[in-house]
């Protein structure tokens, strides 16, 4: 993982990660990614986390975490995205280490998508963009 | 809030006319050889049951209300006969999205809002358009239009 003390701005040359937690999210047919998993609300900027030196391990170690951290939550996946997708549509991408007191996630390698567009209609087309670039990954069993 | 409001003519004549149109419908719908909608009515009622409280999707989105469920069905049973048959989800502002899907790059997505509004977003091979249309109770010809191109 990023190492907490020199966290570098991200560049629109690596891999970004949203964890999904809701099934819905998920087009079983062909393991794709549905728009929704995507869309910001109800906050103005987007979480994922990066893959910039981490492992799969780690990976997925943030994933259950976020997940343990939600009520009934089960981690379904996670869709990856080069950044540069979320650039494309004029969106910004800023570091945003987590550091939890209680250690129950701490993240250095978490960052946030910001920029969005109030209309909804246009962050449905932004969301089905970066969708359409997305990869789904599932889980270890 | 205001509810979508299904389409109305202004005579008895009108009014029967529209009457045995929807009840045609509900019964070519239900059939095996035309219909789709109790496929479709299960799909919402999962998508309801998941979406239903709050944070469902474990980033703190809206519950979705009974208004959109209300409105989404509404809209399903408008859909014309021989309409490709969408797939149902959720969004985190709390309504349901009625989707058709062919590829990543041809896929349209509609969100179904407690006020009867209907959010789109379409990716259309090289092309793409988003928008916003009022359901007054018939799918806009707007929407009819984008689910043709996604299987043109």
């Amino acid at each position: 993982m990023i190492d907490l003390r020199n966290v570098p701005e991200v560049g629109s040359e690596e891999t970004l990660a949203r964890f999904i937690l809701s099934s819905r999210h998920i087009r079983h047919s062909d393991n794709t990614i549905r728009p929704d998993a995507f869309v910001p609300h109800p906050y103005n900027d987007l979480s994922v986390t990066r893959h910039r030196e981490a492992t799969e391990e780690e990976l997925w170690a943030v994933g259950r975490a976020v997940a343990s951290l939600r009520e009934k939550q089960q981690l379904q996946g996670r869709g990856d995205v080069a950044a540069m997708a979320f650039v494309k549509q004029g969106l910004e991408l800023h570091a945003d280490p987590v550091r939890d007191e209680a250690g129950r996630l701490d993240n250095p390698n978490h960052a946030v998508v910001t920029g969005w567009p109030n209309e909804k209609d246009r962050q449905k087309l932004f969301a089905l963009e970066i969708a359409a670039e997305a990869k789904l990954v599932h889980p270890p069993p | 809030m205001r509810g979508a409001m299904p389409c109305c003519g202004f005579s008895d004549a009108a009014r029967y006319i529209e009457e045995e149109e929807q009840r045609a419908r509900r019964h070519l719908h239900g059939s095996a050889a035309f219909g789709h909608e109790s496929v479709l009515r299960e799909e919402l009622a999962e998508a309801w049951e998941e979406c239903q409280g709050p944070n469902w999707d474990g980033y703190d989105a809206i519950p979705v209300s009974r208004e959109a469920l209300r409105n989404t069905y509404l809209f399903l049973e408008a859909l014309p006969l021989g309409c490709r048959h969408p797939s149902i989800g959720a969004d985190p502002h709390g309504h349901l999205s009625v989707e058709w899907y062919r590829s990543p790059r041809r896929v349209l997505s509609i969100s179904v809002t407690a006020d009867g509004l209907l959010h789109y977003a379409a990716l259309l091979g090289p092309n793409k358009t988003c928008g916003t249309e009022t359901f007054f109770g018939e799918v806009p010809d707007t929407i009819l239009a984008l689910v043709r191109r996604v299987y043109s």
